[in-house]
């Protein structure tokens, strides 16, 4: 079996992992202490019930990252000719799996509160001496959940489009949304605070929803990723020309009479082949490693590319431009 | 576009929160009015069921025990009179959950499964405290669920004469 070759990543690159690596171990502590937080404040509230949930569930992505990352550092192997680095989008997959379930039980559960018309009974807690209304505690509760999710969602974000990891994208914007749970939750209380029983159950209502659609839009992320699909850029802000770069190079070529590139993306890398139909066959395998060596340098983002030579295109190309996204 | 509205959602939670201080009377609320109702009607609706020490049942159905005077000047600390209505635990706590009721008393544990119905005070009896005979479970209060501002109340009398509270529960085990 002809194993691949090992994936090199350039230094800047490299350092970026690490940094990844490390905002991920970060966000389990900084997650735990808002948990831990949370749970003193926590009380009968629904939508604070939710909103704990919900930061337990923060932590699911950063611990499928950190376990992906020990996995897919192993070089490709006999067993596994072409490599680990999938196991990235595995390990997405279930965090995503998770999210939304756990997306469908809250909502329904604050359903059935507010089906059950639950009055949420807050009381007082000893504070320095004073009986103080526990609303309070859990507004400061919640304000603080908001705090860590956000600066490390936008720490995140900017190393996500420079390591083109999708995964990493998809948590960091789970956690940047993380503010409007909390908002939620906060006026969930002072709804409650106002008379508004059911102010409660209806922000419950609201960050399950938030949950679900979290988990529903991480699915469609991973989901695309595993079914091979074609390069595309991880937002709108991400430089990405790999496919035109590779196309430039092949069609620039003297001896290339007509060519076609296929591509898919295996978690943050592209791998491929290129499809040539030489003017002539003299030195036909030195010239296809050169192409894909060559091609395979273009980009760090380009990780395995085959380079094969094919008698005709078979008329296929004009099929190809009428591709959808 | 999100980033930005940070700083609005934050003023509207502070707003909110001043509005919150500034209407400390009344914050949090009833959501069926409970406070309003017993200062403006000056009566409170209590449910008694007999549990020695606690709450004895005297000839003329005059209730008497530790819980009883504690509802008595707590009545009394709100210009109201307190309207007894005996029965079996289980109907009161019924009662108080349909907000027939203002209070129930009688010896309710700390861990009754009620806790998910109704509201329970802070304990007034600390079995922890030094002096306590028999081995006891926490003991509460009732109210309706939801009334948050009632319990405020009721939760603020127990905290304040809490050290009254623990030497008659002492002298009513001896």
């Amino acid at each position: 079996m002809r194993i691949r070759e090992p994936r090199r990543l350039p230094h800047a690159q490299d350092l970026q992992v690490r940094r990844a690596v490390r905002l991920q171990w970060v966000s389990l502590g900084a997650f735990a202490s808002v948990i831990g937080v949370m749970a003193m404040a926590m009380g009968s509230s629904q939508a604070m019930k939710t909103a704990w949930v919900e930061d337990a569930l923060s932590l699911v992505p950063p611990i499928a990252f950190l376990s992906a990352v020990r996995v897919r550092r192993k070089p490709p192997s006999e067993r596994y000719p072409y490599g680990h680095h999938r196991v990235m989008s595995i390990a997405f997959l279930v965090a995503a799996v998770t999210l939304c379930a756990f997306g469908v039980l809250l909502i329904g559960d604050a359903i059935a509160a507010l089906i059950r018309r639950e009055h949420p009974t807050v009381g007082t807690v000893t504070l320095f001496g004073r009986q103080v209304w526990q609303g309070w505690v859990m507004i400061a509760a919640l304000a603080y959940s908001t705090v860590p999710p956000v600066v490390l969602g936008t720490m995140k974000l900017p190393l996500a489009r420079e390591l083109h990891a999708k995964v990493l994208h998809a948590d960091a914007m789970m956690n940047k949304a993380d503010w409007m749970t909390g908002g939620a939750g906060m006026l969930g209380v002072v709804g409650i605070g106002f008379g508004l029983w059911w102010a409660d159950s209806a922000a419950a209502l609201a960050i399950s929803w938030s949950v679900l659609n979290d988990g529903l839009r991480a699915l469609k992320t991973v989901i695309e990723d595993l079914m091979d699909r074609a390069p595309v850029p991880v937002d709108g802000r991400e430089r990405f020309d790999v496919v035109e770069k590779i196309e430039r190079y092949v069609g620039r070529l003297s001896w290339v009479a007509e060519h076609e590139v296929r591509l898919r993306e295996e978690g943050d890398v592209c791998v491929g082949e290129i499809f040539i139909v030489p003017r002539a066959t003299d030195d036909l395998p030195q010239r296809l490693e050169e192409v894909a060596r060559t091609a395979r340098g273009l980009d760090w983002r380009i990780y395995d590319l085959v380079a094969t030579a094919l008698p005709s295109l078979d008329g296929r190309k004009a099929e190809r431009s009428e591709g959808d996204e | 576009m999100r980033p930005r509205a940070i700083p609005a959602l934050i003023a509207l939670c502070a707003s909110h929160a001043a509005l919150g201080f500034t209407a400390c009377e009344r914050f949090p609320a009833d959501p069926q009015e409970t406070t309003e109702r017993v200062a403006r009607e000056r009566v409170l609706r209590v449910g008694v069921t007999e549990h020695r020490p606690w709450v004895q049942r005297g000839p003329d159905a005059e209730p008497s025990g530790v819980e009883v005077e504690i509802v008595r000047q707590l009545a009394a600390s709100r210009g109201a009179r307190v309207d007894w209505s005996w029965g079996q635990q289980e109907r009161l706590l019924r009662k108080l959950e349909e907000f027939e009721l203002d209070l129930v008393i009688g010896g309710i544990d700390e861990r009754t499964p009620w806790q998910e119905r109704v509201a329970l005070t802070r304990p007034w009896y600390d079995p922890d405290a030094p002096g306590a005979g028999l081995p006891q479970a926490p003991l509460v209060f009732a109210l309706p669920p939801g009334e948050n501002r009632w319990l405020g109340v009721v939760e603020r009398y127990l905290a304040a004469h809490e050290a009254a509270l623990a030497r008659r529960a002492a002298e009513a085990l001896r």
